[in-house]
């Protein structure tokens, strides 16, 4: 058995030392010295021995450890015989790492440093790409961040000054239109937001359990600001979708979460629409009944099936709502004419009424109240609106028929429109409104005209009532024989019952417009004169037609059996004449009917805005509109009781859902829901 | 050429009488001609023959080298039961108490004063990072000599008194020794620690003669009248105490220690002063098992139990043409307890197990079988099963036999902190040895290599042996054993550099280094040959933590195993 | 003694479950728009100081500060740690800006020598411990002399006899220089036997043209040859097991600048 090359006793094998620096040199020659250099790396060989004098003679002195005493022994001049036998001592293997490591720190600092300073493009710091929309900006750090404006104050901006909310300021810099509060939640602040959240609360049915996480995780009030960085995070990439965010992430805030929108979304409350309708339309009988009948007469363009929803309802430029098509185009093929109401004589404002309390005369005796032209079918009752002009705007006790001294008022005013205009008239009614000027003055011309037809001795007459003097007689006037009813729109003469009437001219009747704004809002007062109640009755009442007494369906032009009035932001009533525009500002959902559509089928709308089939009147008008008060006047019903509905069924989730469900991947709170609102 | 470098500072070589042990640790008296002219008259050592000794190291200069006279006032503690002895004590005059109490019943206020080990305070631990030197093997030439005892001072040397010492005297039970006594002799010859506390009784003088000066005289006195009286000392009052130390004899009845003790024999078996057995037998060790003293042999009638004392012993049984090691025993276990137990519970004869052999030396009390019998059947005796087993039982696990077979043939069963590495799990990183230099001033004190068997190696780091041979031939007593913890030590200040350690060292363990002054210059002597000291480990005794190497190995490699401990002999063969 | 396979299933057993604890938070915190990856990137900061400790650990042994080995283990299961915590906070993309590159690289490149170094620190000492006699790796060139010279004794032969032409010859051609120095690096590394076989059969080769004396020193030189090779594999393993570290624990500083540098852009720069 061989040796082995390593021996344990104390003379062949002294300590390694592997902490020191340096290592003799000759150690990868395999002839080590026992010395090692010294601390500093010197060789400490410098000779093997220091020989020892002894007499004349020097004696070698090396120790045993080194091999005691050399055979030659020292030079006769007390030099050592052995040869300089010094190295250069090399770094030991643990020194040259920690050298490597000192070469690796100082190129990593050097880099640090180039990068850091201002000589060097900003872009060497950006740790990713930005996406397309931003990337003029990518050279510019200082336009987005803070901390990009200097690089001196660089730690400080890291760890002391640190202001997220600054970098959200250079955000909206350039994106100035996302709401009033944009780092507010939904960009609502304040107290809006505070009742949003309240009105949440309350309808919250989500688990304890996600609700004790989100408290805890966004324990705060509602309406702490955050950054924009919070949910849109860039440098990620040039087609990053910075708007992305996953339910759960929206979710995060609210209380009331789910898991996704088939399964637990929060039924919709009144979707579409929360308020009334502006238009009384009914939907179910037009559809199912009239529009199936498809025996009236079409004047639509495009000779379109009139069960089409899109032959009324239109999108909107951008495709999102849907608006009406105005009434030309839609309802004036069947509803034109009976909005003219042809067969019916129209709403009188001046009759040459029969006199209450005839006195007795003799033939060819002139009565006190001269010449008055009634007829057989006079009316009975004055108009309401004469009736106040010749009292001068007070209210009177209805009676039947004119007395004489409104019979002589009557002939005054006459005379005076012939003599002033229509300015006489609107004297005679200080209160009235400016809205009646319009048809005060279409009415004074005709005034006019049949003051000099029915009273042709008029000024004789008056004259001579003015002083006292005995009447003139008039020069008879024809009565006409038995007339039909002229084909006429708008103001004419009746001579037959010797009264002034309008008819509606068309639809959007300039004349019954002015008057129902006039007199909606005034109607139910108690200081208003009966007489604006009966005009109003006239034109409104669902039981009226034309003339008082007469009891019908149907009033004049039947603006109100279509629009409907409601209470505005002041608290008055006014009439709906237009159909509802939908808001064109951001909210929190949006809803685009244009990719709904892309759906072939005819009935598609229904698909979603399902008809009530099971309304309960069957009749045409909806009494609701007006109530009698205990006078027995008729009043419009306020918006906020009358269950006035379009006939439709509310917009359930389910409709949604199934299409918007697990498996066409389109039910992210994003497809429908808004984070930026302009207002609630 | 310079020889600057070399030649800084020339000091002299140290000898092993340069420091009398009159003036170490405190004492500063000398023996003067007529101190020692009255010591020889005194009947101590009147009898031996000066003649026998060597020319040089005679009697005269032993005396006056190896022994001071020291006085005590009454209640000075003298020694400490418990204390790593290295010195004999004889009373010149006065009288002396030794305290027989012995486990619990000793009183703690002879305890009191006990010194704790100077370990370095957190701070000191952390400052080594800087100020460990960056030369190699720095000595301060400049430093005196420090105590290498724990020792209080009170003007010039450190006693600890019992205050009251009449108390101390009632409440426990005490032997009073007047001159003419000697004391302490078998705890410096035996290596082992002082059985019972001593104090001065009175004011007393007493002469306290270092080991290596006992042993010498002991050696050289041809009468060997110094040796007869030592040995029927140790009957009278030693071996009571030794045996109640024991565990096995821990409840025994002081009647039936009375009707023990006359039957027990101290025994030695093998060489006892010298290295010279381990050296030997380190070189083969088949012929080493062939060749070791057979204390009892396998297969015979058991007529004696063993109790180890001092010294390791092998346990073999025959296996084919040889013999196999089944285990090893050290101090406090016993052997042939189990035979007689077996003989003694079925009635049947029983043989010993297997041949009990004495590594190198072995200090054994035997104790007849049939004594044994009656204090079995009195139930003197608890727990025998304990004291039974060998080292290692072998229950849990397989006992890898290579690997025992390796510690009990190279001796390394010796060890009380084994450096054993596992070299399936070293990475060869130096870790170890970097942290043995980092809390020794910068210079590590083992080497990373040593015999291999299997998987470990047991690296040439000190063991700190039971016996430590290494402290046998060192003339000053710079190499010494902690009074405390039982660590063998080197004193920097009284090496000598005589290499006797390194060289009887069987383990490799010590290595003689070239000291240096602060510029890193080799210190020389007078004849410009390099002082050389003697180094080993030493346990980090000073350091916070324990051994650093063991903490330093990243891998669970290296571990520091007491092979006497049953449990630590198994995690190490049976990991 | 510890049972190191149950330590192992112990500690990837931890590091499964933090890493799936992290998963879920990471998951929650970005759905609660909590922005993890800051959280995620001081969570790096404080694993790679505690990793690097390890080294300012080593220098303290002389302190009770725990055993080198227990913080090994740490070192190791919070070294594996680092990955999925490293991935969650890139998003598992490579990132943009210079700094971010660097510090991604190096944290792979350290990542990677790491578990290299775990793989070669647990197979390379069997395989030491296998071969040869156990060497120092500082004291293999004395011994490589040792084997040179009485290979180069051998070879010379005695002093009255003629050295065998043959195997001088063989000796200058093929193991003068394998004698000079540790050699063989790479076929080593890969464990392969080529060069020893090589050069033994090139040796017995020559059996033929040897007498018997030639022949006893031809098998001397056999003799140093195989045990110049096993120093040769003891170097090579040992180097191994030392070389990693060049790459480990340097890359490990020059990561620890570039991250301080990215801690402090990104702290400055983030919006949120």
């Amino acid at each position: 058995m061989t040796e082995p090359l390593q021996q344990f006793d104390w003379k062949s094998s002294s300590y390694e030392r592997p902490g020191d620096v340096w290592v003799c040199g000759k150690a990868c020659d395999g002839m080590p010295c026992r010395l090692g250099p010294g601390a500093d790396g010197e060789c400490s060989v410098h000779s093997q021995c220091q020989p020892e004098q002894v007499g004349d003679r020097y004696r070698c002195t090396r120790s045993v450890l080194h091999g005691g005493k050399c055979a030659d022994g020292p030079n006769p001049d007390g030099t050592c015989c052995q040869a300089d036998e010094s190295c250069q001592p090399r770094m030991s293997l643990l020194k040259r790492r920690k050298v490597a490591g000192a070469v690796c720190v100082s190129i990593s600092l050097a880099i640090c440093l180039i990068t850091f300073s201002d000589s060097s493009p900003q872009t060497l710091l950006s740790p990713g790409a930005v996406t397309s929309a931003h990337a003029a900006l990518e050279a510019n750090c200082a336009a987005c961040h803070v901390a990009g404006e200097a690089h001196s104050g660089l730690l400080s901006n890291a760890f002391l000054a640190h202001d997220s909310l600054a970098d959200s300021e250079k955000c909206l810099h350039c994106h100035q239109d996302i709401g009033a509060a944009p780092l507010s939640p939904h960009s609502v602040d304040g107290n809006a937001l505070t009742e949003l959240t309240a009105d949440a609360a309350a309808n919250s049915n989500s688990s304890v359990v996600s609700r004790t996480l989100t408290a805890f995780i966004h324990s705060g009030p509602p309406d702490q600001t955050r950054s924009c960085a919070t949910c849109h995070q860039e440098h990620h990439g040039r087609s990053f979708d910075l708007a992305k965010l996953s339910d759960q992430q929206c979710q995060t805030c609210h209380k009331a979460q789910f898991d996704d929108f088939a399964h637990g979304h929060p039924e919709f409350e009144h979707f579409p629409h929360a308020t009334r309708p502006n238009i009384y339309f009914d939907h179910a009988r037009h559809i199912n009944a009239y529009f199936a009948a498809n025996d009236l007469p079409s004047h639509i363009p495009d000779k379109k099936s009139l069960s089409a929803c899109s032959t009324c309802h239109k999108p909107d430029a951008a495709g999102g709502m849907m608006l009406t098509v105005d009434f030309q185009h839609t309802c004036a093929s069947c509803h034109e004419s009976q909005i003219v109401d042809l067969p019916f004589p129209g709403v009188p404002f001046f009759a040459v009424t029969q006199v209450a309390e005839q006195p007795r005369t003799e033939p060819g005796e002139i009565p006190i109240y001269g010449h008055w032209p009634v007829t057989e079918s006079s009316l009975r009752e004055m108009p309401p609106l004469m009736s106040l002009l010749l009292r001068g705007g007070a209210s009177g006790t209805s009676t039947l028929g004119i007395t004489p001294e409104l019979i002589w008022q009557c002939k005054q005013l006459l005379l005076k429109v012939r003599n002033v205009g229509e300015t006489a008239l609107t004297e005679r009614l200080p209160e009235a409104h400016s809205l009646l000027h319009g048809p005060l003055a279409e009415l004074g011309p005709l005034l006019v005209a049949v003051s000099t037809s029915w009273f042709p001795g008029l000024r004789d007459e008056m004259a001579a009532h003015m002083t006292n003097q005995p009447l003139p007689k008039s020069p008879d006037v024809a009565t006409p024989e038995h007339q039909a009813m002229p084909p006429v729109r708008g103001w004419y003469i009746s001579d037959a019952d010797r009264t002034i009437r309008y008819r509606p001219v068309a639809h959007a009747d300039p004349v019954l417009r002015r008057l129902l704004d006039y007199l909606v809002p005034l109607v139910g007062s108690e200081t208003v004169p009966k007489e604006l109640q009966e005009l109003f009755t006239a034109l409104a009442n669902p039981s009226g037609s034309g003339e008082i007494s007469r009891s019908g369906p149907l009033a004049t032009g039947r603006c109100l059996s279509c629009h409907t009035t409601s209470t505005d932001d002041d608290g008055i009533l006014r009439v709906n004449w237009n159909t509802k525009v939908p808001r064109d500002h951001v909210a929190f959902t949006s809803f685009r009917h244009e990719p709904h559509m892309q759906i072939e089928g005819a009935n598609l709308c229904l698909t979603c805005h399902q008809i009530l089939n099971d309304q309960q009147t069957p009749e045409f008008f909806r009494p609701e509109y007006f109530t009698r008060d205990d006078l027995g006047r008729w009043k419009p019903q306020p918006e906020t009781s009358c269950p006035l509905s379009s006939g439709f069924d509310a917009i359930k989730q389910s409709h949604c859902a199934s299409c918007h469900n697990e498996s066409t991947a389109s039910q992210t709170c994003l497809e429908c829901h808004n984070y930026h609102v302009h207002s609630p | 050429m310079s020889q600057a470098s070399v030649n800084q500072r020339s000091i002299d070589r140290p000898r092993r009488w340069d420091m009398p042990f009159s003036q170490e640790a405190g004492h500063d008296s000398v023996l003067t001609d007529a101190d020692i002219d009255s010591l020889l008259a005194n009947d101590a050592f009147s009898r031996i023959d000066p003649d026998g000794f060597k020319r040089s190291v005679p009697l005269r200069e032993i005396l006056r080298n190896d022994v001071r006279l020291v006085d005590f006032e009454q209640g000075d503690v003298i020694v400490r039961q418990g204390d790593w002895g290295s010195s004999a004590f004889f009373i010149l005059s006065g009288a002396v108490r030794v305290e027989l109490d012995r486990g619990d019943d000793a009183s703690s206020g002879l305890i009191q004063g006990r010194q704790e080990k100077t370990k370095k305070t957190l701070f000191q631990s952390l400052a080594q990072l800087w100020q460990n030197n960056r030369h190699a093997e720095f000595r301060n030439p400049d430093a005196k000599q420090t105590d290498s005892g724990n020792i209080r001072s009170v003007g010039g040397v450190t006693r600890v008194y019992i205050s009251d010492v009449s108390a101390v005297i009632e409440k426990h039970k005490t032997a009073r020794m007047d001159a003419g006594h000697w004391f302490g002799e078998l705890a410096a010859l035996g290596r082992t620690p002082r059985v019972a506390t001593v104090f001065a009784d009175e004011t007393s003088t007493l002469l306290e003669i270092r080991w290596q000066g006992l042993r010498d005289i002991l050696r050289f006195d041809r009468d060997q009248g110094l040796k007869t009286y030592i040995e029927s000392v140790f009957r009278e009052r030693a071996l009571a105490s030794l045996l109640r130390t024991e565990r096995l004899f821990a409840d025994i009845s002081d009647q039936e220690m009375a009707n023990l003790m006359p039957h027990c024999r101290l025994e030695t078996f093998g060489e006892y002063d010298t290295a010279k057995p381990f050296r030997e037998m380190s070189g083969d060790s088949v012929d080493a098992v062939r060749n070791e003293p057979v204390i009892a042999e396998e297969g015979d009638y058991p007529n004696a139990i063993f109790l180890i004392r001092s010294g390791v012993a092998r346990l073999s049984q025959k296996h084919h043409a040889g013999r196999r090691t089944v285990g090893y025993l050290n101090p406090g276990r016993v052997f042939g307890l189990t035979e007689v137990l077996r003989g003694f519970r079925s009635g049947q004869s029983t043989a010993y197990d297997a041949r009990l052999s004495a590594i190198g030396y072995l200090n054994a009390v035997v104790i007849p079988a049939r004594i044994v019998e009656d204090l079995l059947r009195s139930g003197a005796i608890s727990d025998p099963e304990d004291s039974c087993r060998p080292v290692p039982q072998g229950a849990r696990g397989t006992v890898n036999e290579n690997l025992l077979n390796f510690l009990v043939d190279g001796k390394y069963v010796q060890g009380t902190e084994t450096m054993v590495i596992d070299m399936d799990r070293c990475t060869r990183c130096d870790d170890c040895v970097r942290a043995c230099a980092a809390t020794h001033d910068n210079n590590p004190r083992f080497i990373r290599h040593g015999p291999v068997s299997g998987r470990h190696m047991v690296a040439n780091a000190c063991m700190h042996c039971l016996d430590p041979v290494c402290m046998i031939e060192c003339p000053t007593g710079a190499i010494h054993r902690d009074t405390l913890g039982g660590l063998v030590l080197i004193n920097d200040q009284t090496c000598i550099g005589c290499a006797q350690c390194a060289s009887n060292c069987p383990f490799d363990a010590i290595r003689m280094v070239e000291t240096r002054n602060a510029a890193g210059a080799i210190l020389v002597d007078s004849k410009n040959a390099p002082i050389l000291e003697a180094t080993k480990c030493d346990l980090c005794h000073d350091q916070l933590g324990g051994p650093a190497c063991q903490r330093a190995c990243p891998h669970d490699a290296l571990e520091r195993v007491d092979l006497q401990s049953q449990s630590a002999l198994e995690g190490v063969i049976a990991r | 003694m510890t049972n190191f396979v149950l330590r192992r299933i112990i500690g990837v057993v931890i590091v499964a479950v933090l890493t799936l604890l992290l998963l879920v938070a990471t998951r929650t915190m970005e759905s609660a728009l909590l922005s993890p990856r800051t959280w995620l990137g001081w969570l790096l900061v404080v694993i790679v100081l505690f990793l690097a400790s390890y080294r300012v650990r080593k220098q303290f042994s002389m302190l009770p500060l725990g055993s080198s080995a227990g913080w090994l283990q740490c070192h190791i299961y919070v070294g594996l740690l680092s990955l999925p915590v490293f991935l969650l906070h890139s998003g598992a993309q490579w990132p943009g800006g210079l700094i971010e590159v660097m510090t991604g690289l190096l944290f792979l490149i350290v990542f990677c020598t790491g578990v290299v170094g775990l793989i070669l620190t647990r197979t390379i000492p069997p395989r030491l411990t296998d071969r040869g006699e156990e060497v120092i790796r500082e004291r293999i060139p004395v011994f490589i002399r040792i084997l040179r010279e009485e290979a180069e004794a051998a070879v010379a032969g005695a002093k009255d006899e003629a050295p065998s032409e043959v195997l001088s010859e063989l000796y200058l051609r093929r193991l003068h220089s394998f004698f000079q120095r540790p050699t063989n690096f790479f076929s080593h590394v890969i464990h392969s036997a080529k060069p020893r076989t090589g050069l033994l059969s090139a040796l017995a080769d020559t059996r033929r043209f040897l007498n018997t004396q030639d022949e006893q020193t031809m098998e001397r030189l056999a003799e140093c040859v195989r045990r110049k090779d096993d120093l040769d594999y003891q170097y090579t393993m040992q180097s191994l097991l030392k070389y990693w570290l060049f790459l480990h624990v340097p890359l490990t500083w020059a990561m620890i600048v570039f991250a301080s540098c990215h801690v402090v852009t990104a702290m400055a720069y983030t919006s949120q």
